[in-house]
C-alpha cells in the first residue's frame, strides 16, 4: 500500500501578542483507497490541519507529503497547479459559481488546464452519471437542491482525478436526507473508484461512513477508532468517543458556521 | 463617539472607495468655477470674441451642472448598494430608519462640502494660469486677475444645492427590507439576463434610423442614435455573449469559461454604465473631431486661395471711394501690391450644382499672368476653356474637354475645347467654376441679362501682395492676419474679402471652441473613468469571494489576472471603440453638409487620444483592482 498523505511532526503556532498553539506534533498517514474522518470540537485544530494538508496554510514545523511530494516547498505558481491536479476540494458552502451551469462548474478545473473538449465532455458524462446528476447538467446552480449542489461540487473535485479528496464539513449545510445521499455518494466513490478521501466533520452520522476516524482535541491527536462491518455500531462508538473526550454529544452534532 | 463622529469616521476609513468620486466631484467644481471666473470677468465683454466665449461658457455651465447632477446621483446610489450589509448590521443593532438616513445624509454632505472646498481652492490657485491661457488661446488681450466674488458665490451655492438635493433624494435608496435580506444571506442569486430578439432588432433599426436622419435633423438623429446605443448595450451585447456561450470549443478553454459567463451576467448590470460612458465619449469625440475638421478645412481654404484681397464690385457709386481707402490702408502699413480687375458674370448650367463664372478671355489674361497659369490660347465662336482645381473637378465630375455646356438664362450653348487644371481655386467669385469665352461672346451674353439681374455681372478688383505668400498659414502676429482682420471689420457697400481675415475669424472661433471643448472633454473623460471605477468597486467583495474559492481549487494568480483584466478591459474599451465608430460614421455623413474636407483623420486622431487616456485609466484601475484580488488568493 502506498501512502497518499503522510503528515509527520506537524505543528502550527500563530504568533502575536498571545501566541496560539493550534496544532502540536500531529502525525497522520492516509493510504491509497482509504476514507479517513477527522473529528473534534470547535477550536480543536481540525480546520487548521485541513488547511495545512490542502496547502492553503503553511506549517510552523513538520512536513506534509502528498503522493510523495512536499507541497510546502513549492512556489506559489506550482502550488496552484498542484492543488488543481493532486487535490480535490469539497466545501461546506459548495463554492459553486452562480454564473455557470452545473456542467460548466464541473469542467472548470479541466478548462483551466486547457484540456481537449472531447475528453472533457466524456469525463463529465461519466462522472455525472456516477453521481446521479446527469439530468441537471444544464441547470443553473440556484435552480437545484442543496444535495445536488454538493454532488456537483464533488464531481468538480474528482474530475481531474486527484490523489486525495478533501472534504470540509460537506454535510454542514444540508438536511439529513441530503446528507445521507451525499455521504452514500462519497462512500460509493471510495469503494468503487478507490478515491482516497479525508473528511473533516462535526457530524457523527457523516463520520460513520469512514473507515476510521481520528479525533483531535486542543491541537493534539487524542484517539482513533476503526470501523467494523456495522456502520450503526461504528456510529455509536463515535458518539461514545466524543463523550469520552469531554464534549457533550449533542453539542458536537451542531452545524459549524 | 457621537453620531457625527461616526459618520466622519465612515468617510475617513472608506477614503479609498470615496477617492475617485471625491476627485471627480472636485474636478467638476473646479471646472465649473473656472468657467464662472471667465463669465463674470469685468473685462470680458469688451471684445466681440470675448462675449461670444462668455455665451458658449454659459451654456457649458448648464451642461456641466446637469452632468454633475447625474454623476453624483449615480455614484451615491452605487455606494449605498455596496454598503447594504453595513446598513443591515446597523439595523439589527437597532438603528432606526431615521438614524440611517441621517447617517447617509451627513456622510454625503461631508464629501460634498470637501469637494466644493477642494475644487474651489484648486480653481483659485489655477485662476491666473487659466485666465492667461484662455486669453492666449482665444486671441484676446490679457485678462487681469480679480477677486471673483460672484463666481465663488455661484459655485458654492449651486453645488451646495446639488449635494443637498441629491443627499435627500438618495434616502429613497435605502430600503430596510432588502438590507435585512442581504444581511441574512437569503437573497436569491441573480437570474441570467435575457435578451429579446425583437428589442435587439428595434435597437438596430433605431441605430440605422439615426444614421439616416443625421444629415436631415440633428435632434432626431441624436435621439434615435442614443436610444439605439442604449438597446445595443442592454440587448445586443447580452445576445452576443449568449451566442459566445453556445460554443463549447471557445468557452471551455482556459479562463474563457469564467470571464465569458461572468461578463454575460454582468453585462446587463454594466449596460447602463457602458451606455452612459459611450454617449459621453461619443459626444466628446465628435466635438473634438469636428473642431479639428473645421480647423483643417480652414487651413485648406487658406492654402487654396490665391488672392490676398478681393474687392467685388457691383455698386460703382461707392466703389471708387472704397477702393481708395483699401489702397490707403495698405500703403499706410507699407505693403507693396499690384492690382488687376476681372469681369465676369454668374450663371447656372444644366446638370451642374455649383455656379459657373463666365469670363472674357481678356480678364483671364490678367489672372494667368498674376498666377503664372497657362495662357488661354485662341478661341472663337462659342468655344470655351474650363479652369478648375483638382478638388473642384473631383467634387463635380463630368466636365472636361469636348463637353457641351448648356447655360440657362440667358440661354446659350458652349463647347469646352480645353481644360486648365490648377492647384488653387482661381475663380474670383468664390465657389464657382470658371469658363473662359471670347470677348464678343461674353458681350453678347451680357446684353441678354435682364435689367433687374444686373448684379449678376461683377467686377473683381484683386490685390496681389507678394509679401503674403500662402505657403503656410499665418500666425496671429503676422501682417496678413492682422491687416486682414482689420479690413474684414469694415462695413463696405461692396463685397470685400481678405484671405487672412477669413482665416483669422475662423481660427479664432475654432480656438475658442477647442478651448471650451478641451475642458469639457477632460471633465467628462475623468468622470466616465470614475463611473467605471465605482462599478468595479461595488463588485469587489463579490469577486474576492469568488476568486478565493477558485484559488482553493487551484486557480493560479495569473489566471485570475487574465480573467479579471479581460473583464475590466471590456468595460473600459468597448465605449471607446463604439464611440470611434459612431463618430466616424456620423461625421462622414455630415461631411458634405457642413462643407468639411476630410473627417477621417481628425476622427482617428481624436479617438486615439481618448484611447490613450482611457488606457492610462485602465492600467491604473486594473492594477489596483487585481492587487486587491491577489490578496485573497491562497
Amino acid at each position: 500500500m502506498t501512502d497518499i498523505l503522510k503528515v509527520t511532526g506537524l505543528s502550527k503556532v500563530y504568533p502575536g501578542k498571545v501566541t496560539t498553539r493550534a496544532l502540536t506534533d500531529i502525525g497522520l498517514t492516509i493510504q491509497k483507497g482509504e476514507f479517513v474522518g477527522v473529528m473534534g470540537p470547535s477550536g480543536s485544530g481540525k480546520t487548521t490541519l485541513l488547511n495545512m494538508v490542502s496547502t492553503i496554510d503553511t506549517p510552523s514545523s513538520g512536513t506534509v507529503l502528498i503522493n510523495g511530494s512536499n507541497p510546502h516547498a513549492m512556489q506559489k505558481k506550482e502550488l496552484a497547479l498542484f492543488r488543481r491536479r493532486e487535490l480535490g476540494f469539497v466545501f461546506q458552502d459548495f463554492n459553486l459559481l452562480d454564473t455557470l451551469t452545473v456542467a460548466e462548474n464541473i469542467v472548470l478545473p479541466l478548462t483551466l488546464d486547457k484540456q481537449n473538449l472531447k475528453s472533457m465532455e466524456a469525463k463529465l458524462q461519466k462522472i455525472a452519471e456516477r453521481l446521479g446528476i446527469a439530468e441537471i447538467l444544464n441547470k443553473r446552480v440556484y435552480e437545484i437542491s442543496g444535495g445536488q449542489r454538493q454532488r456537483a461540487a464533488i464531481a468538480r473535485a474528482i474530475i481531474p482525478e486527484p490523489s486525495l479528496l478533501l472534504a470540509d464539513e460537506p454535510t454542514g449545510a444540508l438536511d439529513s436526507n441530503s446528507s445521507r445521499i451525499v455521504m452514500q455518494t462519497m462512500e460509493k466513490l471510495n469503494e468503487v473508484d478507490g478515491v482516497t478521501m479525508m473528511l473533516v466533520t462535526h457530524d457523527a452520522q457523516a463520520a460513520s461512513y469512514c473507515h476510521r476516524v481520528v479525533f483531535i482535541k486542543d491541537g493534539i491527536i487524542s484517539g482513533e477508532i476503526r470501523r467494523g462491518d456495522n456502520r450503526q455500531a461504528f456510529f455509536q462508538k463515535i458518539i461514545d468517543m466524543l463523550s469520552y473526550l469531554g464534549g457533550h454529544a449533542h453539542e458536537l452534532s451542531t452545524v459549524r458556521v | 463617539m457621537s453620531f457625527r463622529q461616526f459618520a466622519f469616521n465612515n468617510v475617513k476609513r472608506n477614503a479609498r472607495a470615496y477617492f475617485a468620486y471625491f476627485l471627480s466631484s472636485s474636478f467638476m467644481v473646479m471646472v465649473f468655477f473656472t468657467y464662472a471666473l471667465f463669465i463674470f470677468h469685468p473685462d470680458i465683454d469688451k471684445t466681440e470674441i470675448g462675449s461670444n466665449v462668455q455665451m458658449v461658457m454659459q451654456i457649458m455651465e448648464y451642461v456641466i451642472y446637469i452632468f454633475a447632477f447625474l454623476f453624483v446621483l449615480y455614484s451615491i446610489g452605487s455606494f449605498l448598494k455596496a454598503r447594504n450589509k453595513e446598513f443591515g448590521i446597523l439595523t439589527i443593532l437597532g438603528a432606526t430608519q431615521g438614524q440611517l438616513s441621517k447617517l447617509v445624509f451627513v456622510e454625503n454632505m461631508l464629501i460634498g462640502a470637501l469637494s466644493i472646498i477642494t475644487g474651489m481652492l484648486a480653481g483659485m490657485l489655477l485662476s491666473k494660469l487659466f485666465l492667461t491661457l484662455s486669453a492666449r488661446m482665444i486671441g484676446i488681450e490679457q485678462l487681469g486677475l480679480y477677486f471673483p466674488v460672484k463666481a465663488l458665490l455661484l459655485t458654492v451655492s449651486s453645488f451646495f444645492l446639488l449635494f443637498l438635493v441629491i443627499s435627500a433624494f438618495t434616502l429613497i435608496f435605502i430600503n430596510r427590507n432588502r438590507v435585512l435580506e442581504l444581511l441574512t444571506g437569503s437573497s436569491k442569486p441573480k437570474k441570467e439576463p435575457k435578451a429579446s430578439i425583437l428589442v435587439s432588432v428595434l435597437g438596430i433599426l433605431l441605430l440605422a434610423a439615426g444614421y439616416y436622419e443625421v444629415d436631415k435633423s440633428l435632434t432626431l438623429a441624436a435621439v434615435t442614435g442614443i436610444a439605439g446605443t442604449y438597446f445595443f448595450f442592454t440587448q445586443i451585447t447580452v445576445l452576443v455573449f449568449r451566442l459566445l456561450k453556445k460554443s463549447r470549443r471557445l468557452t471551455w478553454r482556459g479562463t474563457n469559461l469564467i470571464w465569458i459567463s461572468e461578463m454575460a451576467y454582468k453585462i446587463k448590470d454594466n449596460a447602463r454604465i457602458l451606455f452612459m460612458v459611450t454617449v459621453v465619449t461619443s459626444i466628446c469625440c465628435m466635438a473634438v473631431a469636428f473642431i479639428m475638421s473645421v480647423n483643417l478645412r480652414n487651413q485648406n481654404m487658406y492654402a487654396s486661395d490665391p488672392y490676398p484681397i478681393r474687392y467685388i464690385m457691383n455698386d460703382a457709386k461707392h466703389g471708387a471711394g472704397e477702393l481708395q481707402s483699401i489702397e490707403q490702408k495698405l500703403s499706410e502699413n507699407g505693403i507693396k501690391y499690384q492690382t488687376f480687375t476681372t469681369e465676369s458674370y454668374i450663371a447656372k448650367a444644366t446638370g451642374r450644382k455649383p455656379d459657373v463664372s463666365i469670363m472674357p478671355v481678356e480678364s483671364y489674361i490678367h489672372i494667368s499672368q498674376a498666377l503664372k497659369l497657362p495662357a488661354a490660347g485662341s478661341l472663337e465662336g462659342n468655344q470655351a476653356i474650363l479652369v478648375q482645381s483638382d478638388k473642384e473637378a473631383g467634387n463635380n465630375p463630368g466636365w472636361g474637354k469636348n463637353t457641351s455646356v448648356k447655360l440657362n438664362n440667358p440661354e446659350a450653348r458652349l463647347q469646352i475645347v480645353k481644360e486648365i487644371r490648377t492647384d488653387k481655386e482661381v475663380s474670383p467669385m468664390p465657389n464657382s467654376n470658371l469658363l473662359i469665352v471670347t470677348h464678343s461672346f461674353f458681350e453678347e451674353l451680357k446684353k441678354q441679362i435682364p435689367e433687374s439681374k444686373n448684379y449678376w455681372v461683377m467686377n473683381a478688383n484683386i490685390f496681389m501682395i507678394p509679401a503674403w505668400s500662402n505657403g503656410t498659414v499665418p500666425g496671429r502676429n503676422d501682417q496678413e492676419y492682422k491687416v486682414g482682420m482689420e479690413l474684414d471689420q469694415w462695413k463696405t457697400a461692396n463685397l470685400l474679402t481678405t484671405r487672412g481675415g477669413t482665416y483669422g475669424s475662423h481660427d479664432q472661433s475654432t480656438s475658442m471652441m477647442s478651448f471650451v471643448g478641451i475642458f469639457i472633454a477632460s471633465l467628462l473623460s475623468v468622470c466616465s473613468a470614475s463611473f467605471l471605477y465605482f462599478k468595479l468597486h461595488s463588485e469587489l467583495r463579490q469577486d474576492q469571494q469568488m476568486y478565493t474559492s477558485m484559488s482553493k481549487i487551484g486557480m493560479r494568480s495569473s489566471e485570475m489576472g487574465t480573467s479579471s483584466s479581460i473583464q475590466i478591459a471590456v468595460l473600459f474599451f468597448t465605449p471607446i471603440f463604439v464611440s470611434a465608430i459612431q463618430t466616424l460614421v456620423v461625421l462622414n455623413r455630415v461631411r458634405e453638409v457642413l462643407d468639411l474636407d476630410d473627417v477621417n483623420q481628425p476622427v482617428l486622431i481624436a479617438s486615439a487620444a481618448f484611447l490613450i487616456i482611457q488606457a492610462l485609466y485602465f492600467l491604473l484601475v486594473s492594477t489596483r483592482y487585481i492587487q486587491k484580488l491577489k490578496q485573497v488568493m491562497v
